[in-house]
């Protein structure tokens, strides 16, 4: 037997298989097509659908928020230490402030008073030194006959008109009366001096109004860090306002849930799908994607916030809401798409 | 996945671009080296074989525009032969026998054998030197047999093939598609063909061969089969490749016209699409089956248009396959369908200008043709694929009932070549 003598044989068996592949593959291709059109159809114009996701706090999404929430409270926790640091500064600064003010009052009636004395007893000095230098010049001249006197002492001496003790006697008044005159010029010149206290701008003086002034000072620096305290403050509460109604925001999510208690059920809704996300609305699932349907649960509740997802059949960006749902049949979770208010076609 | 399948797509787009690129710079800066030398004082003995199957009255026209050609009247034929129509083609072949006596032999097969053999059959009448095949709903320019037989200078030289344009450009946009497409196959794609002598597949609607190398070639067309089951469909690429395969150069004369019947309905044209396909994809296998007979024989050019551009366009065709279960819009980027439209506004550009016989009214048809591309890529393939077993007249196959007209003459059948071509086919 040759290989001729077998080959219609082997044609025949080849061929058979061929054809039974090839019917088998053909229904499979139309199959697959006419299913795709039709899926493609019907959820291009089914407005029940929902796309069901399953959050666990293993979740990137969930791991995201959670990360976020912790870094949120945490800084919340440091604006709400600033803001305490910040009040104790402005109270502390507000004391002090209070404090420096006080003495302001006594400071400046204490420059009131010296200059009102200044004005009563300069003039008076003045007048009091004029007449002093005057009465310096009369005892300075009436000395300098003395001089004559001291000779006439030394001649009665010598004539022994007078004795030696008179004539001792005599000159020591002569000196005497020489001295006062020395403390008289003393007098005067101490006398200028408070003459320029009473009448010029003294080093003391200045002291006190530079003293002043930096009070003045202390307590406009005073003022502008409570301002900038208080000012911090607010902006700080303000944000911890903001973080707060984040915070409580990011707790009206299913994430925040997943992140507590493990596992959410919940579905994209998208927006031209809303018509039956009402809480309550009855929740479908279908064995053969929108084919022989039951119920396995409702809605629970509907989230704020837009949410983005991929379309399940198209591969589309979807926009829609988020709806947390209580099935009863958690399987169901897992479903490419569920269906709110009724089963998609009757059955 | 995605990216393999973006590869993919990106390998098949740099090949096209590549090829389209050098297409274009050889037409603008080497055109001789695109063409072959001609002799018009070449003439040989010529038989026109048409083969028939569903034509109507159509053929008559084929017929009667074929042998107003300018060629010497003693030096052609036209062999007629009639698979057995079921419409009244036979009719309008016998009224053409009667209209131009001594010029046409109308024949009729014993039974439906299909194209392969209605030619086979055909050419054991003929003694002619050359033999040209044509299709039965083509019409010719005067000048065709002309151009065609002055490129057999070189006696390498085994086929010359001409261009097609499309009689109905503007039936439809169905038409209007095709006529892009038309103007695709010859003016561009066969360019590169041309440049190396090793055109692939010169198509059967004007194929010129020399009837030595016919004869050489006619066992293997009997001989084809798919595990037994005979194969009737793309004989005129099968002649190409083994006149390859044989030594032989292949050659597409532009200046050769000839206009055709593009099919105005879908599932007629669906039908053409298939068969051509599966012609190609049976094509592909023989090259690779015959891979190593074509190293050193067939030009690189002709070895990389037979094994590597299909494969290419298969891993496309799988890649467009896949696409969709990624991306279920991925038909309808906005990207693919700019370029589809921005294509065939300078297609329809440059068809205006140089075919304006071809030009359409509408030049938007063109973004019909990537959706057509698409079809024919993805589904057409995996149906060839699955269906190797079966072949047949393709969008000829159906009925077309027409009033017939009257018989002026009934040549009488040559049965005993019908017999010869049905007993070598079996």
């Amino acid at each position: 037997m040759t290989f001729e003598d077998v080959r219609p044989a082997i044609n025949n068996s080849v061929l058979t298989m061929y054809r039974i592949f090839a019917v088998i593959t053909l229904y499979m291709v139309l199959a697959g097509v006419l299913m795709f059109g039709l899926v493609a159809a019907f959820y291009a114009v089914s407005d029940s659908w929902v796309a069901p996701v399953i959050l666990s706090n293993a979740d990137k999404d969930t791991l995201d928020l959670t990360s976020k929430l912790l870094v949120t409270k945490t800084t919340v926790d440091d604006l709400r230490l600033d803001i305490a640091k910040l009040q104790q500064t402005a109270d502390e600064a507000t004391h002090h402030r209070a404090a420096l003010e006080a003495l302001r009052p006594d400071i400046d009636a204490a420059i009131a008073r010296e200059n009102r004395e200044k004005l009563e007893t300069g003039p008076e000095l003045v007048r009091l030194d004029q007449q002093k230098q005057s009465d310096n010049v009369r005892t300075q001249q009436m000395l300098s006959q003395l001089a004559e006197v001291g000779a006439q002492i030394d001649k009665e001496l010598a004539a022994g008109l007078i004795n030696k003790t008179e004539a001792i006697q005599a000159k020591m008044s002569l000196a005497k009366q020489t001295a006062e005159l020395t403390d008289s010029k003393i007098a005067t010149t101490l006398l200028k001096d408070n003459i320029l206290d009473k009448t010029a701008a003294t080093t003391r003086y200045l002291e006190t109004l530079d003293k002043r002034a930096e009070l003045e000072s202390e307590i406009a620096t005073l003022s502008i860090t409570i301002e900038a305290s208080q000012k911090q403050i607010a902006t700080e509460e303000a944000q911890v306002r903001q973080f707060d109604d984040a915070m409580r925001t990011a707790d009206q999510t299913p994430y925040v849930a997943a992140m507590q208690g493990g596992r959410v059920d919940v579905a994209l809704i998208p927006y031209d799908n809303q018509k039956f996300a009402t809480p309550g609305a009855p929740v479908y699932d279908c064995y053969l994607s929108f084919i022989v349907c039951r119920q396995v649960g409702t809605l629970r509740t509907t989230f704020v916030g837009e949410q983005h997802a991929t379309h399940p059949i198209f591969r589309t960006d979807l926009r829609g809401v988020l709806a947390e749902l209580e099935l009863t049949n958690p399987q169901s979770a897992k479903s490419k798409t569920l269906f709110l208010g009724s089963k998609p076609l009757f059955f | 996945m995605e990216k393999f399948i973006m590869l993919v797509l990106a390998l098949r787009m740099i090949l096209s671009v590549a090829k389209y690129s050098w297409t274009i710079l050889l037409r603008i800066a080497h055109h001789k080296h695109t063409k072959v030398k001609q002799d018009f004082q070449l003439e040989p003995t010529v038989s026109i074989l048409l083969p028939c199957y569903n034509e109507g009255p159509d053929v008559y026209e084929s017929i009667q525009t074929i042998l107003e050609c300018d060629y010497p009247v003693d030096k052609f034929e036209v062999i007629a032969t009639d698979d057995c129509s079921k419409d009244d083609s036979f009719q309008w072949i016998q009224r053409a026998a009667a209209d131009f006596p001594g010029r046409v032999v109308a024949r009729q097969n014993a039974h439906n054998m299909g194209k392969s053999r209605t030619l086979i059959g055909a050419s054991h009448v003929s003694r002619s030197d050359i033999i040209i095949v044509i299709d039965s709903d083509c019409i010719f320019a005067k000048d065709t047999i002309r151009q065609l037989v002055s490129c057999f200078t070189n006696p390498k030289m085994g086929i010359v093939g001409g261009s097609v344009g499309v009689r109905n450009p503007n039936a439809n946009t169905l038409t209007q598609v095709q006529t892009f497409v038309y103007y695709l196959a010859f003016d561009l794609w066969k360019t590169m063909e041309n440049w190396t002598r090793s055109v692939t597949c010169v198509g059967g609607y004007l194929l010129a061969i020399r009837r030595t190398l016919f004869e050489e070639i006619e066992p293997r067309i009997l001989a084809r089969n798919w595990f037994g089951v005979e194969v009737v469909e793309g004989e005129d690429r099968y002649i190409t490749h083994h006149a390859l395969l044989l030594g032989y150069d292949t050659y597409i004369n532009t200046e050769a016209r000839c206009w055709t019947k593009a099919p105005e309905r879908y599932p007629q044209f669906f039908k053409q699409q298939y068969r051509w396909r599966k012609s190609g994809i049976r094509d592909l296998f023989l090259s690779y089956k015959l891979l190593w007979k074509h190293v050193g024989t067939v030009s690189p050019n002709g070895i990389y248009y037979y094994t590597i551009s299909p494969l290419t366009l298969l891993t496309f065709t799988l890649a467009l396959f896949i696409a969709p279960l990624f991306n279920p819009l991925f038909f309808l980027n906005p990207i693919t369908l700019v370029l589809t439209l921005a294509t065939g506004a300078i297609l329809h550009w440059v068809i205006g200008r140089s075919c304006p016989d071809q030009k359409v009214r509408n030049p938007l048809a063109f973004a019909l043709f990537g959706f057509w591309w698409v079809i024919n890529s993805f589904y057409l393939t995996v149906l060839c694929l699955l269906t190797f077993d079966f072949s047949d007249w393709g969008s000829r196959a159906q009925k077309r009932v027409k009033q017939p007209k009257p018989v002026l003459a009934t040549p009488p059948l040559d049965e005993a070549l019908v017999a010869a071509a049905s007993a070598a086919g079996d």
